[in-house]
């Protein structure tokens, strides 16, 4: 039964079973990061890799360290995180929008659909150098390179989950006098919404990724300048601390993004059972 | 409200469709019947028989390629917004808990008080205590139970059922099919109603047309003369006007399936 009831001589050592498990494998995963790291500095120290090369774990700490304190650091990612934050804002509220309308329209979207395929199979990341050439090496030209690739992700997503809304739910709305504006907004988005996650999800990465490539190719300031410019001076700690401070903005950014998908589609069994 | 008033009316209704690079195929033909206000009438056929064809023409959902409907002595012509329509599918939306789902028809529809009117039909289908589930979080007899919900709170004119307890297992359908009697029993909405159950036909109506095989037709009209209120189903089965109609429908029927065999 579905009801929500639990009595109380229920056995709850299950769930305590399951916290004991979480303790578990967060203590394993925190082992296997500190044994990756100890033979990184080991190897380094014994001389069986150059540190010149791969660097160490202790001179990537250090660089990390003295670029946190000289606030280089902290700039450099307000910078990248705000990109790609406005990046994926513009991109994804105009690539759902331009899914939707699609959707209620077969005829543009018949005309349309190799199109939009042609484009979407195209490695958008090799726009950048163009993007770059018309919008120079300010904050435009990074949104813009992420838009190209994350526009058309949540534009299909959404197309495709638009269209496979359940025809008995639009039977019955309309049957029940629900105009077409009510269909858009209370049944073809909310239906389409675990699609449209799906393209958030990916497009969060990608809008990250387009905003660092274009940072690589050309900027003076963000992630990407870091990784780039240590690079270009035989800085490998510095790159790995770029990297690193990279790693830990997209995870927060996923993190953030799994937070909000369960609470909107806690409709779904898959999520709310999890 | 005279009881001989016809609410619903089709004359002589033909619906052919037309799929791409295939033959057109004639779901049913000359289909003429009334359905007298405040009554409820089955159509009982073999499967493919064009029997919720008709329920789309009633509708609007679908134009008949011949003939007319008509409701309230008027011609239907296009989406009709004041029909309850229910079919073996819940139709509920995932998205929305029960009580959303029982309040969408009255929100699109600018119902103010649309947050009391669906708690009280979720009472009287007896989910209270499920307001606030989700579609996966209810067996199919109360999502059926929340359609039932749904179609009545608009206080529809007329009421389009397709198979309604179809999907459900036997116990259920039973149920269900009493529950469906007494909200009826309350307002009297005119039905249509859909089934291939001869005894959900009989226990329901007031009238049963048997269909004949594609295309359809109406192949005869039996009334059924059963007390109303309704006695329990359990009851009902056995007495001897129940078993009379029982024969002369699965008489008419029987040819009509057999040819499938």
């Amino acid at each position: 039964m579905a009801a929500g009831s639990t009595d109380d001589d229920f056995d709850t050592s299950v769930v305590s079973d399951a916290k004991v498990h979480r303790r578990r494998v967060l203590i394993a995963r925190l082992i296997v990061v500190a044994a990756f790291l100890a033979v990184w500095q080991a190897s380094v120290a014994m001389g069986l890799i150059d540190a010149f090369w791969i660097s160490s774990p202790l001179l990537v700490f250090h660089e990390f360290w003295q670029q946190l304190a000289s606030g280089d650091l902290i700039n450099d990612v307000a910078i990248t995180i705000s990109e790609a934050v406005i990046a994926f804002v513009v991109s994804s509220v105009l690539g759902v929008l331009a899914g939707l309308l699609l959707a209620r329209s077969p005829f543009w979207d018949e005309v349309l659909a190799p199109l939009v395929l042609a484009l979407n199979s195209l490695p958008r990341v090799a726009l950048a150098p163009l993007i770059i050439l018309w919008f120079g090496i300010g904050i435009t030209a990074k949104v813009a390179t992420a838009f190209t690739l994350v526009f058309f992700i949540l534009l299909v997503n959404t197309l495709s989950g638009a269209k496979n809304v359940d025809n008995d739910i639009l039977t019955i709305a309309k049957l029940m006098g629900a105009s077409n504006r009510d269909i858009l907004w209370k049944v073809t988005l909310p239906s389409a919404l675990p699609w449209i996650f799906a393209g958030l999800n990916l497009g969060l990465t990608y809008s990250l990724l387009g905003v660092i490539v274009a940072e690589i190719l050309a900027s003076n300031h963000g992630l990407g300048y870091v990784i780039a410019s240590s690079a270009a001076t035989f800085n490998t700690a510095g790159v790995f601390s770029g990297l690193i401070t990279l790693a830990v903005v997209a995870w927060l950014f996923s993190v953030l993004m799994r937070k909000i998908e369960a609470r909107l589609l806690r409709w779904k069994p898959s999520l709310t059972s999890a | 409200m005279s009881q001989n008033a016809a609410k619903i009316r089709l004359v002589d209704v033909g619906v052919a469709f037309r799929p791409l690079n295939r033959q057109p195929v004639i779901a049913c033909r000359e289909v003429t019947f009334d359905v007298p206000d405040g009554s409820i009438v089955s159509i009982v056929g073999p499967s493919g028989c064009g029997k919720s064809t008709l329920l789309n023409v009633v509708s609007g959902l679908i134009a008949p390629s011949k003939g007319l409907a008509e409701v309230d002595g008027r011609i239907v012509s296009g989406i009709r917004h004041d029909v309850g329509y229910m079919f073996a599918r819940d139709g509920m939306m995932p998205w929305r808990t029960a009580l959303q789902n029982v309040e969408f028809g009255l929100e699109v529809r600018n119902v103010s008080n649309r947050h009391e009117i669906a708690r009280e039909w979720l009472r009287r289908v007896g989910l209270t205590s499920f307001e606030s589930h989700y579609r996966h979080e209810l067996s199919q007899g109360m999502r059926q139970r929340v359609a039932v919900a749904r179609t009545f709170a608009i206080e529809p004119n007329i009421l389009l059922m397709d198979e309604p307890f179809g999907a459900l297992d036997s116990q259920t359908r039973l149920l269900l099919q009493q529950l469906f009697l007494e909200v009826w029993e309350k307002n009297k909405r005119t039905v249509l109603f859909v089934t291939h159950d001869l005894h959900e036909a009989i226990f329901l109506s007031d009238r049963v047309i048997v269909s004949t095989n594609r295309p359809g037709r109406v192949k005869s009209t039996v009334p059924v003369a059963l007390p109303r209120p309704r006695p329990p189903p359990a009851e009902l089965v056995v007495s001897p006007e129940f078993r009379e109609i029982y024969s002369r429908i699965w008489a008419d029927l029987r040819d009509e399936v057999r040819m499938f065999e």
